[in-house]
């Protein structure tokens, strides 16, 4: 029984996501998983403290994101076509899913 | 680690490598006076100039000076020179003492607290007030009164011959004569449209109040003028020996006065 791999489509979609501002109850209706392995992705991620993040720092993430979606090594796209007419700008965090001990 | 991250972290590291792409000097548009600009002189020449060839030969839509028109009414600024600010006045009980915080722009720094300054001596807006007094002080002092004409019917055989100047008067005109030559050409300048003149060189106009308004405009200022005026105020001080070279010095390292006398 060794950890599962997940297949890079379905990582590419995980961090975009989440990266967008989408909770992990979404991403996991999306991929088909279930939420605490979508947890368990993202927080092996670079990607996951996002509450501490500003907003131009995450979609300087995303954009990076945006950057990398064509893998030019494998003329491919890295999500396996699935992200094809995403909205690569993110949504605001809503209040319960920004960090309580900040001001803001 | 995976592919995704490790492919990620190398886009990254290359954009935060590469400068920005906007911004100077990739996508400004420069002024044509950028290329051709020789001076403020020579510009206004120059405007003449094609003013009045345009005058003259009938430059297709070209555009003349327009007349000068006041932007404030003389009813509103029956108070001279106070860009229509209403006299904003004190009344103290004990004495009889009237105080108008916008008769003058040096007395409206004075009165705003806007000579302080917590990085130089602890007098120092005494000491600019003082610098500004003295100023406007010894510019009224060298003032030569104007001519006048001779009195042809005065019945002659007095005693009265040529008249001497006072001797306050040659000191004042040496001493501003000196500070002109001290100071840089158009910081002495601005000093003396400000306290002189009266010029609210560093304050926007407040604008006209309306009658029954209350309201409370807020007071706009052009900062980095009135650091100059500031600047200029110390040149002053230093001149008049109420502040030290030194201290002014330290505060203006980059200010080019130079005063010779001292």
């Amino acid at each position: 029984m060794g950890r599962r791999r997940y297949s890079d489509a379905t990582l590419f979609i995980a961090y975009a996501l989440w990266v967008k501002g989408h909770t992990e109850t979404t991403i996991a209706m999306t991929l088909g998983l279930g939420r605490k392995q979508v947890s368990g992705i993202i927080g092996r991620s670079p990607f996951s403290n996002r509450t501490a993040m500003s907003d131009d720092e995450r979609q300087d993430h995303l954009s990076d994101l945006k950057a990398i979606h064509f893998d030019q090594d494998a003329k491919t796209l890295r999500c396996g076509g699935r992200l094809k007419t995403f909205d690569w700008t993110i949504l605001p965090l809503l209040k319960d899913q920004r960090n309580r001990r900040s001001k803001g | 680690m995976n592919a995704i991250t490790k492919a990620f972290k190398k886009a990254r590291a290359i954009r935060l490598a590469e400068p920005p792409r906007y911004g100077w000097p990739y996508l400004v548009a420069k002024p044509l006076g950028f290329y051709y600009r020789r001076g403020p002189e020579f510009e206004q020449r120059r405007k003449d100039f094609y003013t009045q060839a345009a005058r003259l030969f009938g430059f297709e839509n070209w555009r003349f000076p327009g007349p000068y028109v006041p932007r404030f009414t003389e009813e509103q600024n029956r108070f001279g020179g106070r860009d229509g600010r209403s006299l904003d006045l004190v009344f103290s009980r004990q004495k009889f003492n009237v105080l108008d915080h916008n008769a003058a722009p040096l007395e409206w720094l004075i009165f705003a607290d806007r000579l302080h300054d917590d990085t130089m001596v602890k007098d120092i807006a005494t000491v600019r007030a003082e610098a500004g007094i003295a100023f406007r002080s010894t510019i009224a002092a060298s003032e030569i009164p104007g001519l006048k004409s001779p009195d042809l019917d005065r019945v002659p055989g007095g005693v009265s011959g040529a008249r001497l100047l006072a001797q306050s008067k040659l000191e004042a005109i040496f001493s501003i004569g000196t500070l002109r030559e001290d100071m840089p050409k158009d910081l002495f300048q601005l000093l003396e449209a400000t306290i002189w003149r009266d010029e609210w060189s560093f304050r926007l106009p407040d604008g006209v109040r309306e009658k029954k308004d209350t309201k409370v405009r807020a007071i706009r200022i052009k900062h980095d003028v009135l650091e100059q005026v500031l600047c200029g105020l110390d040149c002053a001080a230093v001149h008049f020996h109420v502040l030290a070279l030194t201290d002014f010095r330290d505060r203006w390292p980059n200010c080019r006065f130079r005063p010779v006398s001292l």
